[in-house]
């Protein structure tokens, strides 16, 4: 399914993609890995760190899987519908 | 030790009729304990005093007035991620080695008020993550079947402890599959109910919306006296559903002519194909079934990658976020496999899990429509028979998609019994799905397949071992 | 169902000398002729003279090792709208009495001749093949072989009865909205449409050009796909038995299991729970797309306006001659407009397309050939009723037609009872698969039978 959103154009010089079309490169950058684990404040050691590429295309996978084109009133499962006599 | 085991149930026909005292089961269960627990490591603490005190109140009560109810006097055990008021819940991490909560939770509250013997905490793979770790501060449970391999996970020890009638019944709780994952591999039964039919106040969470507490026992009939006394609203519970609760056993013994079970076949035959053992399991179920009169209807579905995926990035989000604080400050403290499903959180964005989210609403109506005429559906629970418990692999959410899952994204009560034994004479399961809060039509079909074959009446060879 | 030997059964016995094709086209114009029979309202005419002089030669070309085809000596009977050489091609009416005779044998005809078949005459049919219910005011109606008194069905009429009574080892009928495959259900025999492409349609009268096909109605699945060979042009062999055992059986949810008759539900549970024994995969599937079908067709669909357009010079001729119920229904085609024509075509494209996407997975979809059994003839004696219960009848045959496939209907009634259709429905042009797969449901449902 190739019909997403391009990588962010403002990343793309430093973390480049390979085709420009996938959500999640299968194989991330080491840049573009330190910069993820800082944001979630994680402290990896070298070998957690490589460990974790092997991984981010399996990730990257499941990711891909979720995404369908839908319609922006696609609600998620949490959503509820409420009806005019909830909100009164 | 060469007693028969008994079921929950048979117990408590034979105490009800005075003819078995809750002081002599639970020495019995003690005995086993004794006996095998050192190979097992089902328990991560043990609480005899606390058992026999139980199991002695019980039967004055009895004496006096007769059972409660069918637990009164059933010795039962909890996972060691349920809260238990002045007894140590450890949730198999080094974080909560010295954790002494002081109150119980809702489902060790309801079993204790419904009369059972509290034998001791079991154990978990840490906070309900889904590996066997040996770097945990105790040891992973065992398979009573065969020592040298896995229970499967997270309710490891309450797997074990049933099967090797250490325990008439136990706690579980199913993330992913980790009652009905246990429950396979060690060839009881356990079932996931209806997501909110069991308050998880006072359980520590693996992923908030992906969350159930169950039974586990020898029987799907067992598991439905101790969903008897476990279902019910709690304002605890934030997700706690508000339904009037039917009798679990009314439709037992009602036969099954005439139901119909859609056979997911791609899931186990295409998606994930199953061990030789395992299909073998489900062919014979299938005709067991028929012989039975339910109508076999197919079912297709979204492949099991799909479900898959859609619950990793929910529970992987879920997990991070529950945990993040100590991921962010003592992320070496975890055991590695739960250090190893922490990290992914990093990869996963807020959008991702949206996604996830959405796609869990199309899959959730997907079954719902599926379901329209049937009673329930089944499948395989695992993939194959108990692996070596040093050959589980590290990153198995990478690994082919499991059959547990779909049943924790859509809410609906799954159930696991045994269907038969595979290679080297270990358990094979098929899993058995049905509508939300439909669980006494679940309980009907898997009472009836258990009655109507033979594996109920063989335990492990080692409780039999003098 | 109906005890008689199968084709397969005769070709043995002419091949082993046990009989010749004299002696079983003998006994057929013996029952055409016996009085107390049938013949009469079953046959619009018989060739006594030509059919023993062919079952002559056939016996003399089977003794020069010459036997054509398995079908070869064997008595075949055709419905009154075949063209034959030399002959009127009345189609079951007096309005083409007048008619020129038709100057060459349809193809099918001279197909199943140069197979070496013995056309023994040509069957009574609903007056120009508009009805599924088989009664001719014209030429009497033939009784249904279960019970006289019930309809035989339509319009291929005296086709059916014509091989329950042993009148013909098999008949040749057409199907446009079910004409085959409905008096093969409510006689207790099996018929076969096949998609229609397959086999020529030129020498026959014309019902529908978008609809018609052509197809035989005989004692077993295996008589239907080798008397269709034949009539396609193709090897002259029946397809075998595909195992049920992994078949992928779909049951349409919508429509076609409404208002069943209470034998007709139990007939068909009873075949779905012997197959899903036998290993089949069945999975019920919603389909309600084909609620569509009657909200297309509100003004008659293709046949009205395609018939309304072959007949509308003969109606201002001879309409005072035709059945009335026939006549009637077909001049109600000058209603639809050429814009509704054309419309009516494209949403048939659009049903098939919809249709075709959601049974892609499925290696046939089965359900009830018709929701009930035959009714009796007298509870057509009002205009309204036998307009009612022919649309029933038609009900879930017509979809099929519509959507441009091909169907066998399979009897599973229990013996002694009134004759139940099971329908089998194939893909557009997959006619051989069908035929097996109907050849292994007709086997797992005899050894259920012979189990209890």
């Amino acid at each position: 399914m190739t019909d997403y959103l391009p990588w962010p154009l403002c990343l793309t010089d430093k973390y480049p993609m390979t085709t420009g079309n996938e959500i999640m490169q299968p194989d991330i950058n080491d840049a573009a890995l330190d910069y993820l684990l800082a944001r979630a404040g994680l402290n990896l050691t070298a070998e957690q760190k490589a460990e974790l590429k092997t991984v981010h295309a399996g990730l990257a996978a499941m990711v891909e899987r979720v995404r369908k084109r839908r319609g922006r009133m696609a609600e998620p499962a949490h959503g509820y519908g409420f009806a005019e006599e909830d909100l009164a | 030790m060469s007693d028969a085991i008994p079921t929950i149930a048979d117990a408590a026909r034979l105490i009800a009729a005075k003819q078995l005292s809750p002081v002599e089961l639970t020495r019995a269960c003690l005995a086993r304990v004794h006996a095998l627990d050192s190979e097992l490591h089902a328990f991560v603490h043990l609480t005899e005093e606390r058992g026999l005190a139980d199991a002695r109140a019980a039967e004055r009560a009895i004496m006096a007035g007769g059972p409660s109810g069918p637990l009164h006097g059933i010795p039962i055990g909890l996972k060691d991620i349920v809260d238990t008021k002045g007894i140590p819940t450890t949730c198999g991490s080094k974080f909560l080695q010295d954790n002494i909560p002081d109150t119980d939770a809702a489902c060790a509250e309801k079993l204790a008020a419904a009369g059972t013997v509290l034998m001791g905490k079991l154990t978990t793979h840490e906070f309900a993550d889904g590996g066997p770790s040996f770097d945990l501060p105790a040891p992973p449970a065992r398979n009573p079947w065969n020592t040298e391999h896995f229970t499967a996970g997270s309710s490891s020890g309450t797997g074990a402890a049933v099967a090797a009638g250490l325990i008439l019944g136990g706690i579980g709780t199913d993330t992913g599959g980790s009652i009905r994952g246990p429950a396979a591999l060690c060839g009881i039964a356990g079932i996931k109910p209806t997501y909110g039919l069991v308050s998880r106040g006072g359980v520590a969470p693996a992923a908030y919306s992906l969350d159930h507490i169950g039974p586990m026992a020898w029987t799907a009939e067992d598991c439905a006296l101790m969903l008897q006394a476990l279902a019910g609203h709690d304002p605890r519970d934030p997700a706690s559903a508000s339904r009037p609760i039917p009798n679990y056993t009314a439709l037992l013994g009602s036969g099954i002519k005439g139901l119909k079970i859609g056979v997911i076949h791609h899931f186990h035959e295409v998606d994930h194909k199953v061990s030789e053992g395992t299909q073998r399991g489900i062919t014979a179920a299938l005709a067991t079934f028929r012989d039975l009169g339910a109508e076999l209807r197919e079912v297709q579905l979204s492949p099991l990658q799909d479900w898959a995926a859609c619950g990793s990035l929910i529970s992987i989000t879920e997990r991070a976020a529950a945990y993040e604080e100590w991921s962010r400050t003592r992320l070496g403290d975890f055991s590695e496999r739960m250090r190893s499903r922490l990290m992914l959180g990093a990869f996963v964005s807020g959008v991702d899990y949206v996604q996830a989210v959405r796609r869990r609403r199309e899959l959730r109506a997907e079954l719902h429509a599926a379901m329209a005429g049937l009673d329930a559906v089944l499948t395989a629970t695992q993939p194959a028979e108990a692996a070596k418990i040093d050959a589980v692999p590290k990153w198995d959410l990478f690994e082919k998609p499991g059959f547990m899952m779909p049943f924790n994204i859509a809410g609906y009560p799954a159930v696991s019994v045994c269907a038969g034994f595979g290679a080297g004479g270990l358990p094979v399961a098929i899993q058995l799905a049905g509508k939300p809060f439909e669980e006494p039509t679940l309980f009907r079909v898997a009472d009836a397949f258990e009655k109507a074959t033979p594996f109920r009446s063989q335990r492990p060879a080692m409780t039999s071992v003098n | 169902m109906i005890a008689r030997p199968t084709l397969g059964r005769l070709a043995a016995d002419l091949a082993a000398g046990r009989t010749t094709s004299r002696a079983l086209v003998e006994e057929a114009l013996a029952r055409i002729s016996d009085p107390t029979g049938e013949g009469s309202r079953v046959f619009v005419k018989v060739y006594t003279d030509a059919a023993r002089a062919a079952a002559e030669a056939q016996d003399q070309l089977r003794a020069a090792g010459y036997a054509a085809s398995p079908l070869a000596g064997l008595p075949v009977s055709i419905k009154d709208l075949f063209d034959v050489a030399g002959e009127r091609t009345l189609a079951g009416s007096r309005a083409l009495d007048d008619a020129p005779p038709a100057k060459a044998d349809a193809p099918i005809v001279a197909r199943l001749k140069a197979a070496g078949a013995v056309i023994v005459g040509r069957t009574n049919m609903t007056e120009f093949a508009f009805s599924g219910v088989g009664i001719n005011p014209h030429y009497g109606t033939p009784g249904n072989p279960f019970d006289r008194s019930l309809i035989p069905g339509g319009s291929s009429a005296g086709a059916p009865v014509s091989v329950a009574d042993g009148m013909a080892a098999v008949a040749i009928g057409t199907d446009t909205g079910g004409s085959v495959r409905i008096p093969a259900a409510l006689c207790g025999l099996v018929g076969f449409k096949p998609t229609q492409y397959r086999v020529p349609r030129d020498g026959a009268t014309p019902l529908s050009t978008t609809l018609d096909s052509i197809g035989p109605i005989g004692i077993s699945v295996a008589c239907c796909a080798l008397t269709d060979a034949i009539m396609a042009g193709e090897t002259a062999d029946a397809a075998a038995p595909i195992s049920p055992d992994g078949l992928r059986l779909g049951i349409p949810q919508t429509v076609m299991l409404e208002d069943l008759e209470a034998p007709v539900a139990a007939a068909f549970e009873r075949a779905v729970s012997a197959l899903s024994c036998a290993g089949v995969r069945i999975t019920e599937l919603p389909l309600e797309m084909l609620s569509d079908y009657a909200r297309v067709n509100i003004k008659g669909g293709l046949p009205v306006v395609e018939a309304y357009a072959w007949h509308e010079k003969l109606i201002e001729r001879r309409g005072q001659d035709y059945d009335p119920r026939i006549g009637t229904r077909i001049a109600r085609g000058r209603d639809m407009t050429a814009a509704e024509y054309i419309r009516l075509l494209e949403a048939r494209a659009d049903f098939i397309r919809r249709f075709d996407a959601e049974t892609a997975t499925f290696d046939a979809l089965v359900m009830p050939t018709v929701p009930m059994t035959a009714p009796p003839s007298a509870a057509f004696a009002r205009d309204e009723d036998y307009a009612r219960l022919n649309l029933k009848l038609l009900r879930n045959t017509a979809i099929i037609n519509f959507l441009d496939r091909c169907a066998l209907s399979l009897p599973i009634e229990p013996p002694g009872t009134a004759p139940v259709g099971l329908m089998v429905v194939g893909r557009h042009g997959d006619d051989r698969r069908l035929l097996a797969i109907g050849a292994g449901i007709e086997e797992t449902l005899a050894s259920e039978r012979a189990r209890q």
